[in-house]
């Protein structure tokens, strides 16, 4: 992947991110990419606030001491995101904090994201066959109703 | 600051079930909770940031959810809810959308109470991102079978 990348091949870049396509090793370097482009971008500020990346203005091509604030303010990036994850976690977590992925089952925790992405598929299909039941009552109490209507509109219904 | 911040990038925090979510009921050994946030590959393939569920005995949640679902129903921009024998069956809500980092995040809360069937349980469903609500529905009806990293 080549730092001087024009703007078609990194938003082409951004859309695999956003895919998972990107190998780890690719996804490393379009962050470096993203955190130093002078590519302007609405996609790509969105895809800085997705990595935990700001810039507040533009830096002059080749200053070294404009590149020092790059790698400053991407480094003071990086440390307040591990800091609110850390902050957000121990707020919101109070049984095991520090995890973003993170699952309670019979009464045991587990932090394995395979075993929880087997645990959320297993709850959203036990949820849609609920709602497929629940389908099938309102069907029914459709049912019901159904010759209640057939005879209001019938002929034999008493004209008001 | 600080504090700012760690509110700007929760924005669940402020709807009534967030209570029932942070490992309240996680010594209850009846109930599975799950909750992602961050950089889950799973999360970024669907335009996520937070995917969250929780499951438990309907005889004993279905009294507790309940009110905090309809109060953050209330507030829903399009929502689909189905009563029957004066409780709370179905619900799906579109919650007002929130702004982070200049970006708006999209939010959806699913609950069913299924009491009719063999195992009655009560299921939330909450997630959030940039995903719309077409894709939100298709996610929600397509994971089971598709679901990947």
């Amino acid at each position: 992947m080549n730092d001087r990348i024009d703007l078609p091949t990194l938003l082409a870049l951004l859309e695999r991110y956003y895919e998972c396509s990107l190998s780890e090793e690719d996804e490393h370097r379009l962050r470096g990419i993203i955190a130093t482009t002078p590519l302007r971008h609405p996609a790509i500020d969105e895809a800085r606030a997705v990595m935990g990346f700001r810039r507040t203005h533009r830096v002059a091509k080749g200053s070294f001491a404009a590149g020092l604030k790059v790698y400053g303010a991407v480094a003071a990036g990086l440390a307040m995101l591990v800091a609110v994850g850390i902050t957000v976690q121990d707020s919101y977590r109070q049984c095991d904090p520090g995890l973003s992925c993170i699952a309670y089952v019979n009464g045991s925790e587990v932090t394995d994201e395979d075993v929880i992405l087997r645990i959320i598929s297993e709850d959203i299909r036990e949820f849609n066959d609920g709602v497929a039941a629940d389908n099938e009552s309102m069907l029914d109490d459709l049912d019901d109703i159904v010759p209640i209507i057939d005879f209001y509109e019938s002929e034999s219904f008493p004209k008001l | 600051m600080a504090i700012a911040t760690v509110a700007a990038a929760y924005a669940q925090a402020g709807l009534q079930i967030n209570s029932i979510f942070g490992g309240k009921y996680c010594a209850d050994s009846t109930v599975t909770e799950t909750m992602m946030t961050g950089n889950q590959r799973f999360l970024k393939k669907h335009g996520l940031s937070t995917f969250a569920t929780f499951k438990g005995p309907a005889a004993k949640f279905a009294s507790v959810i309940q009110p905090l679902v309809l109060a953050d129903g209330a507030h829903a921009t399009g929502r689909n809810i189905r009563y029957s024998d004066g409780k709370l069956r179905y619900a799906f809500f579109i919650l007002p959308s929130v702004e982070r980092d200049g970006h708006r995040i999209n939010r959806y809360l699913y609950y069913i109470n299924s009491e009719g069937v063999r195992k009655p349980s009560v299921i939330v469903i909450y997630f959030e991102g940039r995903i719309t609500p077409d894709k939100a529905s298709a996610l929600i009806n397509t994971m089971p079978s598709n679901l990947k990293k």
